[in-house]
């Protein structure tokens, strides 16, 4: 496994003048679980989306490994190269209905990693397995659970190999019932694989069964930043307190 | 005016090679128009105003202004550019263009109707603009517009005559001059008719078809 820490500096974005992201400085270590919690518009979802390559910062660089994805003078290769390394699991799942989850699955892989249809679905079924649904490979999504989906979506995320998983609130738009089964698999992951994982969530429970370090995001700042059992059971600041004690009832 | 068989039947020979024009000006247009108005539609769609703006103007020109005078401007137009096509050529373009600005009209419907997570599932995943575009966009967004699609096949069909203004003799026209050899308007007119009813239901079966073979996947 190669080295590729995420070193984030400086990082700062706005949308129509509302600043979000105000100066974020943080380094996620090669195979850390971060958990990233804070109260809603506090840039969580920005700081992932900036990390997937989704949104350009104003200001700032982020590197993933010997690749800066973000700063001055990246060339559109590097940034390419960098943006290849991050994978990412959406609240909404957005698998894609048009393919059975066998496609969605190798679609990337075939085309961006140039793999053949038979090492595709290969190494496809093997994280289909992981995810508990490889008697579901020719199904078609809408006839799949919202659970079921989701473990679809981490599926077709590791086919890709990345190295930093990120995981926008991925349960949030399930129902209750559901989220369990995506919460065991997220666990059975971070237990067994390498990959550098950053989860956004509103559970605290889910943080804590995965995490192994838990930041706070607030009004665009770090305000937080430590492992679970001490942000949740001794937080630094008055502001964790009470988004925690929102968060929990 | 009592319907004379012996003269419908001494009419067909004529209306069959004119019904002929009118097939090949429909299955030809009606391509162009459908292929043409996809580009079209990516233009529409551009992030780039200096794109999307021209693109624009140019579907709203041939969209508001009527087939007939669009025609005559190519038929009398064109010549004066140097270049003299056939009547049949310039119909068969003036077709096309009007056509795929609809056609464009459509498929913007199309994609816009794909949520924005498909695009932005498809980018984290490493696909290319071009592989975003031909495996996540374009089958999701074309088998919902099918329907609207054949619909503009059929009006383009329907349109037709209107090639008689600049010299092509298609049906309609074919029918109007035999009715004014022998003036015995009844029978070709009936013929012609017929004729489209025909030709629109044949049309549109394999369209039904094609429809619901890209329906069988739930959504």
């Amino acid at each position: 496994m190669s080295d590729t820490p995420v070193v984030i500096s400086g990082l700062h974005k706005a949308f129509a003048s509302q600043p979000v992201l105000t100066g974020i400085d943080l380094t996620i270590a090669n195979g850390q679980r971060l958990a990233l919690l804070g109260p809603s518009g506090g840039g969580k979802t920005t700081l992932l989306r900036v990390l997937s390559a989704l949104e350009r910062p104003d200001a700032g660089t982020v590197r993933i490994g010997d690749e800066r994805l973000w700063g001055d003078d990246v060339s559109a290769a590097e940034h390419e190269r960098a943006r290849r390394l991050v994978g990412m699991v959406f609240q909404q799942f957005n698998l894609f209905p048009h393919l059975t989850v066998m496609g969605n699955c190798i679609l990337a892989p075939r085309l961006v990693r140039g793999l053949g249809e038979d090492a595709a679905r290969a190494e496809a079924g093997t994280w289909l397995d992981r995810v508990g649904l490889r008697d579901k490979a020719d199904a078609w999504p809408a006839t799949l659970s919202g659970g079921q989906r989701q473990r679809v979506a981490i599926a077709r995320a590791l086919c890709m190999r990345p190295e930093v998983l990120c995981f926008d609130e991925p349960t949030s738009a399930l129902d209750p019932e559901l989220v369990g089964e995506v919460v065991t698999v997220v666990q059975e992951l971070a237990r067994e694989i390498s990959t550098t994982m950053v989860l956004v969530t509103h559970q605290v429970g889910f943080a804590r069964a995965v995490a192994d370090r838990v930041v706070v995001l607030a009004d665009g700042q770090l305000i937080e930043d430590g492992p679970p059992e001490q942000v949740f059971d001794q937080p630094n600041h008055e502001r964790t307190r009470r988004f925690l004690g929102a968060i929990t009832g | 005016m009592t319907w004379d068989w012996s003269y419908a039947w001494s009419c067909l020979p004529l209306l069959w090679q004119a019904g002929l024009i009118t097939v090949l000006a429909t299955v030809i247009g009606g391509a162009l128009a459908a292929v043409g108005g996809l580009p079209w539609a990516v233009l529409l769609r551009s992030d780039h105003a200096w794109v999307r703006r021209p693109a624009d103007a140019v579907l709203q020109v041939v969209r508001n202004t009527p087939l007939l005078v669009q025609l005559y401007l190519l038929y009398y137009g064109l010549p004066h550019l140097g270049w003299s096509p056939s009547p049949l050529v310039i119909g068969i373009a003036g077709l096309a263009l009007h056509y795929a600005a609809y056609a464009a009209e459509v498929y913007r419907a199309g994609f816009s109707a794909v949520p924005a997570g498909q695009t932005e599932a498809a980018r984290v995943l490493g696909l290319s603009r071009w592989q975003r575009f031909r495996h996540v966009l374009v089958p999701q967004a074309i088998p919902p517009v099918l329907p609207a699609l054949g619909n503009l096949v059929v009006a383009l069909f329907k349109d037709t005559p209107v090639l008689s203004a600049i010299t092509v003799i298609e049906l309609l026209t074919r029918a109007k001059l035999l009715g004014a050899e022998s003036f015995r308007y009844l029978e070709p007119m009936t013929l012609v008719g017929v004729w489209f009813l025909i030709a629109s239901l044949v049309a549109a079966w394999p369209l039904t078809r094609l429809e619901h073979r890209l329906r069988r996947i739930p959504t």
